[in-house]
Parts: C-alpha cells; sequence; structure tokens
C-alpha cells in the first residue's frame, strides 16, 4: 500500500492571488517517513508522521493494488491539518481600546487593494491569544509616554501559523512569522488628534517592548516578538500541532 | 485500512514539536559590534531607620574602550511572595510611573519599589514584566559616553539588600540604523546581546534559608543576632587582586548595637557599621593581598530573656 498525500487548496492561508502558485511540495506540510509497504497479517500498517514548516489541510488517502491484484483500490479519504492551534484573527479590532491605539494594516482588505500584497489578503493578522493585549500595552504605554499615535500593526501569521510566504513562493521570506509571537510595526502612525502621519521613535518603541518583555528581531525594519515564555507556551503546550478531521472507512 | 492510517495519526503528536526547525534557516547578515565589555554598575546602600527604608544608589561607569555608549541598566528586584500594591506611597519615586498611568506589567511579586533619577522627564523607568528595576536613558545623546560615569539613579525599598543580577544596555540606536539600510525580510543575526551582566546591590525578600550564620554560637538562637547574605561561608576564597569585598550583615532584631565591634585583622573599623536591630546594611572592606579577618561580634537578647554574644570571623583568602 502506498499513503497518498494531497493539499486542499486555499487551506493554511495561502490563497496566492497574485502569483497563483497554489500548490506547495506536500512533504513541505507532512512528512510521512515510510508512505508505502506492507501492512502487517492484521491489516496495520505503520508509520512515522511529522508535521513539516508549511500549515494547511491535507487529504490522506491509502492505495493498494494487492487486495484485488492488477486492481487499484483506495480507502476513503480522510483529512489532516497541519497548523498551530488557537490563533486567533485580530480583525477586525472591534474591541474599543484597541481601535483608539492600534490598526491593522498590511495584508487586510482596507488597505491592501495593489498587487504587492494579496497573496494573504485578511489573513495576515492572526496571533497567539497573547498577542492582543501586548500590543494593547504597547501601544497605551508609548502614548503615555512619548505622544499620541495609533500605530499600524502589519503581519503576524498566517491562520495557521507556518511559513508566511510573502511572495507566494512557498519559500520563506517572513522567517519569524510562523507561530503567531512576531509581529511587524509600521513606521509611521497615525496622529489620532490631528489626523496626520507621525514617525514613530523605534528607538524608544523597543525600549517599551523590552520593558513588557518582548524583544526586537531584526529581520526587516521593526519586527516585535512576545516575551520567551510565552512563545516557550505556545511551542510546548498549544504549539505546532494537529487537527484531524473526518474518518476513514 | 483504518487501522492503518489511525495508527499512523497517533505518530504525529510525538514527533510534532520539531516542525519548526525543519525548513532551512537563511543566512543572517552580521550586526555591528555594541560591545560595552568592562562597563560596571557600581551601587551603595544607606538605611533610612526613622522612615525603615533603605536607598540603593547606582552609578553606570562606562569602559573606555566601549563602542557605544551605555543607555541604562535593569536589576532583578523579584521576591518570592505577593506584594500588593506594587506602589508604596512611603517611597519616594519622581518618575512616572506606568501601574498608574496605563497597567501594572509586573507581577506582584516584584518587590515595590520608589525611583529617583536625575532627569526624570529624559529617562525611561519602572519595573519590568521581568520584575526588574529599569532605568534607561532613552533621548538621543543621553547615554554614558565610552569613559565618562553617570550616577544619581535611586531605588528606594522597604527590603534589605543582596547582590542581585543586573545587566547594563548598549546603545541599539546603530542597530536600527543599519537594519533600516536593508531590504524588508532581511535577516540579522543579533546572536550576540552586548548587555553587560552583572551583580549589584538591590532589594531582596530574605530567605532565612540563604542567610548564612557566620558559624559557631550555640543555641541557634543567638548564631542569628549576625548573619549575612554575602558572604555565605565563613572562609572566602577572592581572587588574587581583589581590593574590595561587599558584606551584607543582617542584624537581629533583639540585638544591643552598643554593644556591637568589628576588627578588620585587628584594626577597629565599629564606625563603619550602624547595627540597627532587625535591619541589614552593605558594608564595603578592604582586602589585603595576605589573608584578612573580619571580626564581628554583638549581644542580643534570647526568646528565654537571657543574653547571648553573636561573634563572627569571616576570612578572605586571596587566592
Amino acid at each position: 500500500m502506498t499513503i497518498k498525500r494531497e493539499y486542499v487548496p486555499d487551506s493554511g492561508g495561502h490563497p496566492h492571488l497574485v502569483s497563483g502558485n497554489t500548490t506547495p511540495p506536500v512533504a513541505d506540510i507532512l512528512d510521512i517517513a515510510a508512505p508505502s509497504g506492507v501492512t502487517n497479517a492484521s491489516g496495520i500498517y505503520t508509520t512515522e508522521v511529522k508535521g513539516m514548516n508549511i500549515a494547511g489541510h491535507l487529504k490522506i488517502t491509502a492505495e493498494s493494488t494487492g487486495v484485488v491484484p492488477g486492481v487499484t483500490t483506495k480507502s476513503q479519504p480522510f483529512g489532516l491539518h497541519v497548523g498551530f492551534n488557537n490563533l486567533v484573527d485580530l480583525a477586525p479590532l472591534d474591541e474599543p481600546d484597541l481601535a483608539g491605539y492600534l490598526r491593522l494594516t498590511g495584508h487586510n482588505a482596507a488597505t491592501c487593494a495593489g498587487t504587492g500584497c494579496d497573496n494573504h489578503r485578511d489573513l495576515s493578522h492572526y496571533a497567539a491569544p497573547e498577542m492582543a493585549g501586548f500590543l494593547l500595552d504597547m501601544a497605551k504605554e508609548y502614548n503615555d509616554t512619548v505622544g499620541p499615535a495609533v500605530i499600524g500593526v502589519n503581519d503576524i501569521s498566517l491562520p495557521d501559523g507556518g511559513l508566511f510566504d510573502i511572495d507566494g513562493t512557498w519559500s520563506p521570506s517572513h522567517w519569524y512569522h510562523r507561530i503567531g509571537c512576531g509581529v511587524d510595526i509600521d513606521k509611521t502612525a497615525l496622529n489620532p488628534e490631528t489626523g496626520a502621519d507621525v514617525v514613530l521613535d523605534i528607538y524608544k518603541l523597543t525600549l517599551i517592548v523590552e520593558a513588557l518583555g518582548g524583544s526586537k528581531v531584526p529581520e526587516g525594519p521593526v519586527h516585535y516578538e512576545l516575551p520567551a515564555d510565552v512563545q516557550d507556551a505556545v511551542l510546548g503546550n498549544a504549539g505546532w500541532s494537529h487537527v484531524v478531521s473526518g474518518v476513514t472507512r | 485500512m483504518t487501522k492503518t492510517l489511525l495508527t499512523s495519526m497517533l505518530f504525529l503528536a510525538a514527533a510534532a514539536t520539531s516542525a519548526v526547525a525543519q525548513a532551512p534557516e537563511p543566512q543572517p547578515v552580521l550586526l555591528p559590534s555594541l560591545s560595552i565589555a568592562g562597563s560596571r554598575l557600581d551601587s551603595t546602600v544607606t538605611y533610612d531607620a526613622a522612615r525603615r527604608v533603605y536607598r540603593y544608589a547606582y552609578t553606570i561607569v562606562a569602559a573606555p574602550t566601549n563602542q557605544v555608549a551605555v543607555t541604562g541598566f535593569r536589576v532583578d528586584i523579584s521576591g518570592r511572595t505577593e506584594h500588593v500594591p506594587q506602589i508604596d506611597p512611603d517611597l519616594q519615586n519622581n518618575v512616572r510611573r506606568g501601574e498608574l498611568r496605563v497597567r501594572q506589567f509586573q507581577p506582584n511579586t516584584a518587590l515595590p519599589v520608589g525611583i529617583v533619577v536625575p532627569q526624570p522627564s529624559r529617562m525611561y523607568c519602572g519595573v519590568t514584566r521581568n520584575a526588574e528595576a529599569n532605568f534607561q536613558l532613552w533621548e538621543e545623546g543621553d547615554g554614558v559616553a565610552p569613559g565618562r560615569s553617570a550616577g544619581g539613579f535611586v531605588l528606594e525599598s522597604k527590603f534589605p539588600p543582596s547582590p542581585r543580577k543586573a545587566a547594563l544596555s548598549p546603545d541599539k540606536r546603530s542597530w536600527h540604523t543599519f537594519t533600516e539600510q536593508h531590504p524588508p525580510g532581511t535577516l540579522f543575526d543579533d546572536s550576540t546581546s552586548y548587555e553587560v551582566v552583572t551583580t549589584a546591590l538591590a532589594p531582596w525578600e530574605p530567605d532565612d534559608a540563604l542567610l548564612y550564620s557566620g558559624g559557631g554560637q550555640q543555641p541557634a538562637e543567638v548564631n542569628k543576632f549576625l548573619r549575612y547574605a554575602q558572604p555565605a561561608d565563613n572562609r572566602l576564597p577572592v581572587p588574587a587582586g581583589m581590593s574590595t569585598y561587599t558584606v551584607v550583615v543582617f542584624y537581629g532584631a533583639t540585638i544591643n548595637p552598643a554593644t556591637f565591634s568589628a576588627t578588620l585583622n585587628g584594626v577597629d573599623i565599629t564606625p563603619q557599621f550602624q547595627p540597627v536591630p532587625g535591619s541589614a546594611q552593605a558594608v564595603t572592606i578592604a582586602i589585603g593581598p595576605g589573608t584578612t579577618k573580619l571580626k564581628l561580634s554583638v549581644e542580643g537578647t534570647k526568646a528565654s530573656g537571657g543574653r547571648g554574644t553573636d561573634s563572627d570571623t569571616l576570612t578572605f583568602l586571596p587566592q
């Protein structure tokens, strides 16, 4: 028998509207140590599977030409989902507190109508549950200590985490945007009092982030990470995980 | 076939957590050095017996060889039990406190402190999520330049001193400039933090198990009239060339200050000590090239009402 993997299009937050490159290498979603072999006398076949770096739904089937010689016999498919559990969508920002201090930018429909950023439209603000509070504390502290600014929150993670290939190439670009714990911040914010753009003082914003236990990762201009213990919890408890849906018959 | 596939599914969970490391990592760009190696954070502590408040004063000493300015420091003030509220009105404070204006970041186990700095409007101070007192000179050009020093950074606390972890911060502005010269998505090597991790005197929630009795007297309650957060042994090897050592002594609540005496290699240094019952004090003594002996003695009242004398000899052995 052989185990077959088929990617379910657009799953995991990879619509790839611009590139059209909609089929990832399935081995980068799920690695099967021995995808083919012979069952034991009880009809059981055992191998090890491992979630890889791209999130998405897979349709899994098993095929055999040994049940009826010369005829391919297929199992009923079952769904298997590789990704991070528990990432929450920050869009829309409907909490009054959030809306007053933060705005989502980048790959959301309201601000991204061009061709340069719609590979992941509406799907780029999925985050660990702790992210909203972290961003709100950061923004409030900045407003209180530096000056009025509605801070632009750019890419975080895709709905199920994993590889965030902003170029639609199934290869790394947003290296840190995998587990909902890293966020890009726009260098320009909105002054809520004047409506004008203001340039953020990134040095001061970073000191605030560090006081909150976070850190700045020098990936691109402004990228912050949640505190290390939060990331450990995401990786260790809720982390890169799997959701299995459906059954086979 | 059903059993086959379900068996496979069970193995998925066991192997799942290593997935993030599977993708090939792009080669990072090396960031410029921010070395501030050799810089120090000097600390002294005094005790205001009337207010029962310890006042910790810090001075940043930037090494002449620093490649960037030192912009601040953090000192561990984590405690063992909860302290609510975190703001103590008895403690002096002249900085904006986020606990009052935004939200408390620190855990309730942080020790309540007051923070007093020379130019509060030009600094970012407070207590961090990791229970550190945070002093940052955040206006451009305010950092402590190589070869210079800056002091007047003060913590007030009702908790006694102990050597605690501290970290000096380098000015990272050059990293911000450097990274902005590269296209978005560039990965940089920031594996070297360039912080100088050291120790400084800072508030500490006393733990009887960690206080050293100095050895010697019986019964045990007499031996607790003088205890030490530092050193932790009465025979202490010290590095050759070390010229000073800070002893952190805890005075028992029932000691008689008038009976206190201290000698260093036979020379009376009693005036250097202020043995207030129930308080603690950090005293820096000179260490000679040979063996140095510090002898402390005090009389106190036992629970029975009787008196006893605790005498300790701390011996410093240059290696």
